[in-house]
């Protein structure tokens, strides 16, 4: 596969194309577009080129959009190659919203629409142009980038295996991602785990289970220093706080 | 990571006294920051803390409890911990982990449950009170400090560093010519029929005096106003607490250093004259956009 260059989306193209007015058209172009986001451009109207290359240089990739829709059966192999073409690069790179509006519209724009094309707004911001670290974890795709830089794990025979189990139901992670202690990947990987093995010996566990989880273990960290705690440390908090919830009945 | 004013079930030593569960004992990291430009790293020497609690520091001696330094930036979804010890140790980050504001705390927590933990120093509430407490409880804190690292890339000038001049895309605005302060930069906003007069023409050599003179003066006397009121209202001590609400302060500060030959300090800042300082900052202008004007206007006039 030939080298490119990553780019980010210019500034004078990120401040024309975040203006309200502006954020209207983008939506209907969006909805209307269903495979190629080069009208980006000519939307915005600035006779420049609107993404600005950058030093770093990676493997080219285009990400695939499903042939019938169903963005469910190229999830896993997206935001596999995400994490592969990506994980070189700096990480004030991997947490710019700029690099991600040019990965969504050059690089896997059909994927990206079939995983939202948004019908407003403020869905629009949230998940194409996504802003802070919370957005991060929202954004189309850079929580496809993130749900497997945060689960890969190469003491697994296949070190994709939590990837997999987390981009099958998101809502196993994706309640634990709100919070800032998630960045310890001690916490990520061991509380998946718990997850996944508590999931083996339940397997009529409902989802909403993972968010209660969530909020326990927050509690549970309020007064516990998260990073002083190994992988195991967190599988044994999780399965504990699982075993009670279960208790607590209408889980299964 | 931040404490802030949580609670604790049990006496906890905090460096903020009015969360502290001890009487007179201290707990508090220390080091100095450095920025490296060749390795392209931050560097914390020298950190270790000091604690003159007894039972903490016997504890601590046994392996029964642990002091880390946990150096956060949110932004980046960053954070690393060091295991600390009497003996100071340099730590060093590389920058392209962090944008944003970067957080260093310190805390000691258990390495193991320890039952009976009582003190001398408890406050009156918690005195003859013994506590168990658990593997990984936090037994002391310091929130320490923040400092921001923005990745400011180098713009093709100066100026679009910190400024973009982009079109107004609200139908209802076409009128004036409004500036914004963004997080990214300083926007300027032109009405849809003029802007592309203005792009076609910006890199003509008589029109940029005249365009710095009509743009970017107004521009940057409305930024120095801006400043001037964010520092009186959010009583700021250092311009560097505003570059986490403007990313773009740090090229702005750069320029006026250059360009003025002073530090742009909230002291500075509130005492310049902000029409002079707009001028000053990109070479005052005016006289070669009037002198354009009027070559423009009398050149082919014999």
């Amino acid at each position: 596969m030939a080298k490119i260059n990553i780019c980010t989306i210019s500034d004078k193209a990120y401040a024309t194309l975040i203006q309200e007015n502006k954020l209207n058209d983008v939506l209907k172009r969006i909805q209307q577009e269903p495979l190629d986001g080069k009208w980006l451009k000519d939307e915005l109207g600035l006779n420049e080129e609107i993404y600005v290359k950058k030093k770093f240089q990676i493997e080219d990739f285009e990400l695939k959009g499903s042939p019938f829709g169903r963005y469910k059966e190229v999830d896993f192999e997206n935001s596999k190659t995400l994490y592969e073409r990506l994980n070189c690069l700096p990480r004030y790179i991997l947490t710019n919203p700029k690099f991600w509006i040019w990965v969504e519209f050059e690089k896997g724009y059909q994927a990206a629409r079939q995983v939202s094309a948004p019908e407003t707004i403020v869905t629009l911001k949230n998940m194409w142009f996504q802003k802070n670290r919370r957005g991060l974890f929202f954004g189309i795709m850079s929580r496809c980038y993130f749900r497997v830089e945060m689960t890969y794990d190469v003491t697994l025979a296949d070190p994709y295996e939590l990837s997999k189990f987390v981009i099958e139901k998101p809502e196993r992670f994706r309640n634990l991602t709100w919070r800032n202690s998630c960045s310890i990947p001690n916490l990520t990987r061991g509380v998946i785990k718990a997850e996944k093995d508590f999931l083996d010996l339940h397997p009529t566990l409902k989802n909403d289970i993972w968010e209660v989880l969530a909020k326990k273990l927050s509690a549970y960290l309020s007064i516990n220093l998260a990073d002083s705690h190994s992988e195991q440390d967190f599988y044994d908090v999780a399965t504990k706080i699982l075993e009670e919830t279960i208790l607590e009945g209408n889980y299964e | 990571m931040r404490i802030g004013s949580r609670y604790f079930p049990y006496p906890v030593l905090n460096q903020n006294r009015e969360f502290c569960g001890y009487k007179k004992s201290n707990f508090c990291v220390s080091c100095q920051k450095e920025e490296d430009d060749e390795t392209n790293s931050i560097i914390f020497k020298n950190v270790t803390y000091d604690c003159d609690n007894e039972q903490i520091n016997k504890l601590i001696h046994e392996g029964k409890i642990n002091v880390y330094v946990v150096i956060e930036c949110i932004e980046t979804v960053f954070r690393q911990v060091f295991l600390l010890s009497e003996n100071p140790r340099d730590i060093r980050i590389n920058r392209n982990y962090v944008d944003g504001k970067v957080i260093v705390s310190c805390f000691a927590s258990t390495n193991e449950p320890i039952i009976g933990f009582e003190d001398e120093d408890f406050l009156d509430d918690y005195h003859g009170i013994k506590f168990e407490l658990d593997k990984n409880s936090i037994v002391a804190i310091d929130d320490g400090f923040d400092f921001v690292s923005n990745h400011v890339e180098k713009a093709d000038n100066y100026i679009s560093s910190f400024i973009t001049v982009i079109k107004n895309t609200d139908p209802k605005e076409q009128d004036n010519i409004y500036s914004e302060l963004t997080f990214d930069k300083v926007v300027v906003k032109m009405p849809n029929d003029i802007f592309g007069k203005y792009e076609n023409t910006k890199e003509n050599d008589q029109m940029i005096p005249i365009y710095f003179q009509m743009l970017l003066v107004p521009t940057l006397i409305t930024v120095f106003y801006s400043l001037i009121l964010k520092v009186k209202e959010e009583n700021i001590e250092d311009l560097d607490e505003l570059q986490q609400q403007y990313k773009w302060l740090f090229s702005f500060c750069k320029s006026y250093k250059n360009n003025i030959g002073k530090e742009l300090t909230v002291e500075e800042l509130l005492e310049l004259d902000p029409y002079k300082a707009a001028q000053e900052l990109i070479k005052h202008p005016a006289n070669n956009a009037v002198s354009g004007l009027y070559d423009l206007l009398f050149a082919n006039i014999g």
